[in-house]
């Protein structure tokens, strides 16, 4: 009785652990754009060394890759249409706007946030 | 993405072309009525009160009982310590535009532009270099403050370090500064620098600095670019990192371990709970959390944003934290106006509800000031930094000219200026103001 019941308590184990994976999002890098100027970080920022973008990465999935500019690199990553998934870019945005590289957002706030 | 709304809806109205399309989200927002005053680490003139009230608290509503305040507290300490090396003032960046630039927030102004000051009641815009602008004002306090033997001598050729160094050892009685405070060690118990009420009109950062756009002066902010690998997956964490929890996990660390929810209410647990009565919140938090680095502010809105729990983001400016953390210096300070008051903001929001001085806290100014069009490059690189440059070349002149030879030197400034096209690059300027300020006002249905 003890037997089947530790087996029975394995297989729970076992199943939990698998539905718990399952439960976990896809995991997923997003490049993020950055002034270099605005790190403040010697070495770069990396996901190892700070507490909550592990946790980030744990729970949410998602890992943040920094891609960091100056002006010159700002430009370059313009002009080969080659801007990351997210940026925190400077300027009104309008050359980025007019120029196609920046994706309207409205519907998606609309379905993905509490307000559009 | 709630606490941005007023940002988003700005967007649409800007930037959005005909069809009302939203590009860019917000970061840092920031509203200033708040329940939790700030006034720890805002940027401003403050002043040693712990001296100021050793020489009797003499009373300060202008400018010259200022200066004449400082005196007092110069000669006090000079004394006191048996030494001639403390200064009432000096002045950081090595004579650069940085200290009048931060006075110039006390007459009631915010940085706009490139080198441009925007009026905090109306979000009008003023050129740096212009005679009657409150940068100018605050470069003529300085001189008035030179002539009477009150400026730092090393002002116009220390570098930062120092700068600081003699803010720390009580080398220097004021500062335009952010959060330097004296060492008590050395100063004493209650040495702290702090705003006074009266001379210059506006207390800048009391509250939270007014950023309801979510735009800084470089007017960054969040967009995906088209090649993002997933959109839907991205947007879904730009809503997660701006929800109250996610906000709370960016500024105060890993729920459960470094914060928690304990009888309802929101607060610092175990080590971190420990390091922020132990005044060492800060240095426990570099590498648990992203606010040691500037990401953290480019990533969401800011601290600075009301919350569905009633608590500030930053579970270190909840009044239960402050007052477990309150220094000795902080509290005699508050005590000296309120019992029940234990750090400075609470007297900042005392001072600006007694009508003394106000706080900078227009909305719609500072909405017009952040949606203002930069210059173009031409203009910055032909007009706008030379001239800013030839002021960093007479900084130490102007500041340390006789009062009678100030005005001649300030025409001589300008002239340059006008020599390098300005007038015109200020119309520009104020063009894209009236236009703005109508966007604006159409936008909030004025």
């Amino acid at each position: 009785m003890a037997g089947l019941l530790m087996g029975l308590i394995m297989l729970l184990t076992v199943f939990g652990s698998v539905l718990a994976e399952e439960s976990k999002p896809e995991p997923i890098t997003f490049t993020w754009l950055m002034a270099e100027g605005n790190m403040n970080l010697g070495d770069g920022i990396h996901t190892d060394k700070v507490a909550v973008l592990q946790y980030i990465k744990d729970e949410l999935g998602i890992e943040i890759d920094w891609v960091t500019y100056n002006n010159d690199r700002y430009n370059a990553l313009i002009a080969a249409g080659e801007l990351p998934d997210i940026g925190s870019v400077a300027g009104n945005g309008q050359q980025l706007i007019d120029g196609g590289q920046l994706l309207p957002l409205s519907d998606l706030l609309e379905q993905y946030d509490r307000i559009s | 993405m709630k606490k941005c709304a007023v940002g988003i809806a700005a967007e649409r109205q800007v930037l959005g072309g005909e069809e009302g399309e939203v590009y860019m989200l917000p970061i840092l927002v920031q509203l200033p009525k708040s329940d939790v005053p700030n006034g720890n680490g805002e940027g401003g003139f403050k002043v040693r009160y712990d001296i100021y009230e050793a020489v009797g608290c003499p009373p300060v509503t202008t400018e010259d009982e200022l200066l004449d305040a400082l005196k007092m507290m110069q000669d006090y300490e000079r004394e006191r310590t048996g030494t001639d090396d403390v200064y009432a003032l000096h002045w950081w960046g090595q004579g650069g535009t940085f200290s009048p630039q931060i006075l110039a927030r006390m007459y009631g102004s915010n940085d706009c532009l490139s080198y441009f000051e925007a009026d905090v009641e109306t979000g009008a815009p003023k050129f740096f270099l212009e005679k009657d602008s409150n940068f100018m004002k605050a470069v003529r306090f300085y001189n008035k403050a030179w002539n009477m033997g009150l400026l730092d001598p090393d002002s116009f050729t220390m570098d930062n370090a120092t700068w600081a160094e003699k803010i720390k050892n009580g080398k220097v009685l004021s500062a335009t500064c952010w959060g330097d405070q004296p060492d008590p060690t050395i100063c004493g118990e209650n040495a702290i620098l702090t705003y006074l009420p009266g001379p210059f009109g506006y207390l800048p950062g009391a509250y939270f600095d007014c950023a309801p756009v979510g735009r800084g002066v470089d007017n960054a902010a969040r967009a995906l670019s088209t090649n993002c690998k997933d959109p839907v997956r991205a947007m879904q964490f730009l809503a997660w990192l701006d929800s109250d929890f996610g906000l709370r996990v960016i500024h105060c660390g890993v729920p459960g371990v470094d914060w928690d929810y304990v009888d309802g209410v929101p607060q610092f647990i175990g080590e971190a709970r420990a390091a922020y009565e132990a005044g060492e919140g800060g240095t426990y938090m570099n590498g648990r959390t992203l606010r040691t680095s500037d990401a953290v502010w480019y990533m969401c809105t800011g601290n600075g944003v009301e919350t569905d729990d009633g608590y500030p983001v930053r579970l270190d400016k909840t009044i239960e934290m402050r007052a477990l953390s309150s220094t000795p210096a902080q509290l005699h300070f508050a005590h000296l106006f309120s019992e029940d008051f234990f750090y400075q903001g609470q007297v900042y929001d005392y001072w600006i509800k007694q009508g003394l001085v106000k706080a900078d806290d227009n909305i719609k100014a500072a909405m017009i000031r952040s949606f203002m069009p930069a210059l173009t490059q031409e203009m910055c690189e032909e007009s706008d930094w030379p001239c800013i440059g030839h002021y960093n070349e007479m900084a130490a002149d102007i500041c340390t000219c006789s009062v009678e030879e100030f005005d001649s030197m300030v025409d001589e400034l300008w002239n340059y200026c006008v020599e390098k096209g300005m007038p015109e690059i200020i119309e520009y300027a104020n063009q894209n103001y009236l236009t703005t300020k109508a966007l604006i006002e159409e936008m909030l249905g004025e």
